[in-house]
Formats: C-alpha cells, sequence, structure tokens
C-alpha cells in the first residue's frame, strides 16, 4: 500500500507540473508565430 | 447529490462556445482561408507547435477526462496508468507522419496516398474505413458532452443540453473557417484545459487529504470484503490482457488510419519539423489521463465506502468534482470537457469533409471541379455529419466501449498501409482481401467471443499477412516518384 501512495502522489505532482510547464512553453511559441503572421497580413 | 446548478452549468457552455466565434474573427482578420487547401491543411503553413497542441486537444478528447476516471473505476489501480499509454500511439505515429510527408508531399487526405499508390477498389474500402473511424471519434465526444452536463449538475440538466450545444459550437467554426479554425479553436482549447486539468485534479485531491487517507480506507474496505486485492494490483493481469491491449491496438491500429491525425500533419510549415510536434504532442498528453485516472480511483474507493452515490464510471470524476469542489470548479470542470470535446469534433467533421469532398467529389463526382464548388462540398459534408453526430450521441452509452471498437475498422489496413510506404512491391487486391478477412475475424472475436484487445490484435496479424504473402505471390512495382509528382492544388 505505500508504493500505492506513492505512485499516487507521482502521478499528482508530475501531471501537475507537466500540464502547466507545457502550456506556458507552448503559449509563448505560438504566439510569436501568429505575430508574424498578423504582421504579415498587414503588409 | 450536490452539484452546481443547472443555470450555472448552462451560462458555462454558452460562454466556452463564444471561443469559436472569436476564431472565426481571428482568421478572417488574418485572411488565412482562401483555397480548398487553406480550407483542408491550412495552407500547409501551420507552426508545428500548434499543431502539437491541437494533437494534444484531439488525442484528450472528453474521453481522458471521463474515460480515463472510467478506466480506474473499472480495473482498479492499474487503470491510471493504462490509459495514459494511449500516447504511445503518438510518439510512433510521428515516425509515420514524416515518412508520409516525404513519400507524398502535396497530399490533403491520407486515403489520397491509397488513390495513388493503389487503385480505385482499396481506395474506396479505405474511405469506407476513414469515415467511420472519424465519425466514431465525434460520437465520442459527443456522448462526454451530454455525459458532463448530467454528472457536474446531479442529473438537474438533461443529457442532450450538452449535445446541442456542442453541435452549434463546432458548427459556427468550422463551416467558417476550416481545419484553421479547428487548430486555433483547439490550440486556445488546450491551453485552458490543461491547466484547468492540472487545478482541478490537483484540487479534488487537496480536498480528500492526499492519497494517504484514500488508501486508507481502500484498506478498510479491503478487511471488509468490499474491495477486491485485484483493485489495488499496479499489473493486474486480467486488465494488462483486457484494457492495456485495447488501449495499444487503438494507438497502433487505429490513430495511424485517422484523417483528424494525417490533416494536421500536412498543415506543418515544415516537413522536417512533424516528428516533433507529436512527439511534443504525446509527451503532453500523457499527463493529462494520468492525474484523472487517480482522480477515478479515488472515486472508485469513495463509491465502495458509500461516501458517494454509485454512479457509472463515465460520470464518475463529474460527479465527484460536483459532489466535493464548490461550483466554481464544476464550471472549470465543463469548461475543459468541452475544450476538448468541440475541438475534437470539430476537426473530425474537416477530415470527413476532406475525404468526402476531396476524394470522392473531386475524384469520382466531378473531376473539373472548381476549388470554390469543392469548398462548397466540404462545407455541405461537414454541416450533416455534426448534425448526425448530434443525432446518434443522443443515445446515452458507455464511452469506453464505443472508443475500443473504434480500431477494427482501421486494424486490417494498417500493415499494408505502412509497408507500402517502404517497400515497392507491395500490391493492392492482397491489402483488399487482407483488410475484409482481417475485419471479420476481428469484429467476430470482439463482438462473438468478447476478446476485446486480441480481436484487433488478430485483426492486424492476419490482415498484415494476407497482404505480405500476397504481395510477395504478385508483387507491385511501384515508382515512388508518382508520388512526388502528385500536382499541387
Amino acid at each position: 500500500m505505500p508504493g500505492i501512495v506513492f505512485f499516487l502522489w507521482l502521478s499528482i505532482v508530475l501531471s501537475g507540473v507537466a500540464l502547466l510547464g507545457y502550456s506556458i512553453w507552448n503559449l509563448i511559441v505560438v504566439w510569436r508565430d501568429f505575430s508574424r503572421i498578423a504582421q504579415e497580413a498587414k503588409k | 447529490m450536490k452539484g452546481i446548478s443547472p443555470a450555472l452549468a448552462i451560462i458555462s457552455a454558452f460562454v466556452s462556445i463564444l471561443i469559436p466565434v472569436i476564431v472565426v474573427i481571428i482568421t478572417r482578420k488574418l485572411k488565412l482561408v482562401k483555397s480548398s487547401e487553406d480550407y483542408l491543411v491550412a495552407g500547409r503553413r501551420a507552426h508545428w507547435a500548434l499543431v502539437t497542441a491541437s494533437v494534444t486537444s484531439m488525442f484528450i478528447w472528453g474521453s481522458s477526462v471521463m474515460g480515463a476516471a472510467e478506466g480506474a473505476v473499472n480495473n482498479g489501480i492499474c487503470g491510471v496508468w493504462i490509459y495514459p499509454m494511449y500516447a504511445a500511439g503518438l510518439w510512433v505515429f510521428g515516425i509515420w507522419a514524416a515518412k508520409l510527408r516525404d513519400v507524398f508531399p502535396y497530399a490533403l487526405s491520407y486515403t489520397e496516398y491509397f488513390r495513388h499508390r493503389f487503385d480505385g477498389k482499396l481506395h474506396i474500402l479505405i474511405i469506407i474505413a476513414a469515415i467511420a473511424t472519424s465519425f466514431s471519434g465525434a460520437w465520442i465526444q459527443g456522448l462526454a458532452a451530454g455525459h458532463i452536463m448530467v454528472g457536474v449538475t446531479g442529473g438537474a440538466v438533461p443529457y442532450w443540453v450538452g449535445i446541442l450545444f456542442l453541435g452549434v459550437a463546432v458548427i459556427i467554426y468550422t463551416l467558417v473557417a476550416g481545419l484553421w479554425g479547428s487548430l486555433i479553436s483547439t490550440w486556445i482549447f488546450t491551453l485552458i484545459a490543461m491547466p484547468i486539468c492540472a487545478i482541478v485534479g490537483i484540487s479534488v485531491w487537496w480536498a480528500l487529504g492526499g492519497p494517504g487517507p484514500i488508501i486508507a480506507q481502500a484498506q478498510e474496505l479491503l478487511q471488509q470484503g468490499k474491495m477486491t486485492p485485484a483493485m489495488f494490483n499496479l499489473f493486474e493481469p486480467n486488465a494488462l490482457i483486457n484494457y492495456l491491449i485495447p488501449v495499444f491496438a487503438w494507438a497502433f491500429f487505429s490513430l495511424p488510419m485517422q484523417q483528424d491525425y494525417w490533416q494536421t500533419a500536412f498543415a506543418i510549415r515544415d516537413p522536417k519539423q512533424v516528428g516533433k510536434a507529436f512527439r511534443h504532442a504525446g509527451n503532453w498528453w500523457f499527463f493529462m489521463p494520468l492525474i484523472s485516472g487517480s482522480v477515478g480511483f479515488a472515486a472508485l474507493v469513495l463509491m465502495k465506502a458509500g461516501k458517494m452515490p454509485e454512479v457509472p464510471g463515465s460520470q464518475a470524476y463529474a460527479a465527484l468534482v460536483g459532489q466535493l469542489m464548490p461550483p466554481a470548479f464544476g464550471v472549470l470542470f465543463i469548461w475543459l470537457v468541452f475544450a476538448a470535446t468541440i475541438g475534437t469534433v470539430g476537426a473530425a467533421m474537416v477530415a470527413i469533409g476532406n475525404i468526402i469532398g476531396n476524394d470522392i467529389y473531386r475524384t469520382y463526382v466531378n473531376k473539373k471541379a472548381t476549388d470554390d464548388q469543392v469548398k462548397k462540398v466540404v462545407r455541405w459534408v461537414v454541416a450533416i455529419s455534426t448534425i448526425a453526430v448530434i443525432a446518434v450521441s443522443w443515445t446515452q452509452m458507455s464511452i469506453l466501449m464505443v472508443l475500443l471498437f473504434m480500431p477494427m475498422y482501421c486494424a486490417p489496413f494498417v500493415w499494408g498501409f505502412i509497408q507500402s510506404q517502404y517497400s515497392k512491391w507491395m500490391s493492392s487486391w492482397p491489402i483488399f482481401i487482407g483488410g475484409l478477412v482481417g475485419f471479420g475475424v476481428g469484429t467476430y472475436m470482439f463482438l462473438g467471443m468478447g476478446l476485446w484487445g486480441w480481436a484487433m490484435i488478430a485483426a492486424f496479424v492476419s490482415a498484415g499477412l494476407i497482404a505480405v504473402i500476397g504481395s510477395k505471390m504478385s508483387p507491385d512495382n511501384f515508382d515512388f516518384a508518382v508520388l512526388k509528382k502528385a500536382e499541387r492544388r
């Protein structure tokens, strides 16, 4: 049972870090690309 | 059961459908959709990270929250990690997608590959399988949208309300913006859904006092005989056979035959980044059902302890959120599932529109069709398909059951499809015959014998062997330069 408690904690912590981290990274990268497309559309 | 108020649930769903309206405005302002290629594969101008987010959304679906929790309710603790293994499909798909982009640079759909590589009869068979698969994917989203409304309001809002909101949202943005609309919507929804998923999952565990008290409760239930030791086995043999194998079957046999994924692979601006986009999507996706599944396991323990009403596995996660958390969290949860479902159904509808408009209408019905005519046909198909999804989702069914049968349409063709990109001797009729035989064998084992996972493997292996042996007996000598030269639209 201690192993299952550890497994559940691991699932919660790793998921939290990964889901939030990937979201922030992706927002920055794609936002920059859309800014570029918007500038091209203006030209 | 305590849940959020019906009015709050409906207002939340309504707000979530405003995002597609914003997306339509953005795509018009940036003038992103001019030709049918813009509509169907985003003009092959999408950044790979945009595709990563979009694919993540497609793969998470409504079912990765509801279905992952359902898997843990049905299978115990091993259900928590088995569902996330769907991600393995994306890691491998990245390799295949990069290969097809290389051998067939101007493809609009993967079904089109069969037209150029083989002949009309196999092309038609693949089209039927591809449409059935995309439609099933959208159907699952419809079921999830209905279940979420019932789950978080404790049954106060009828099942059909969620489906109706879903249908309206999808029609708004897919009709106008096509794949660009799908990519941008799914991007926004993913960036909303992922943090929400983390926040909701962590908050539920916080409210429960962490895994310790839940496992202590589970130990008492084990001693009382209300739970079995199998529910605490991380590698429970029955679950590995009956749950993990169907998961891998979907990942390796269904995913590579879904136009929803291929069209995003064709949309990436730089062909060299295709594999990277799918690898990151796989990494990202892995963690969402992991936390949802862990909450599903908590729901299982609470239901067995009588601290939570017994609900179907599909509604366990939503019911626990509705019971434990303040109404604001129920609203977040509605956003989470609608985010995943609205984006994914849109992608599936564009996929079906692409196949019917490009593969059937332009190839067989009107060979001299103009670009505007194709776009018009695709839009009609998208509208009719969306209405059909709403109609079939009206009847409540298990999300997991529909999901598990999906690979059956395509498993028999995967071997032939992949190998034919590498081997010029793979020929058409053995893949055609093998596909039919494999489908028959697999369907009998799935529906007649209840051997879910083995049915997919049997379908894949029997069809693949027929395809390879038949091709060796009657080899083709295909010139891959034909695909490179295929006309750019």
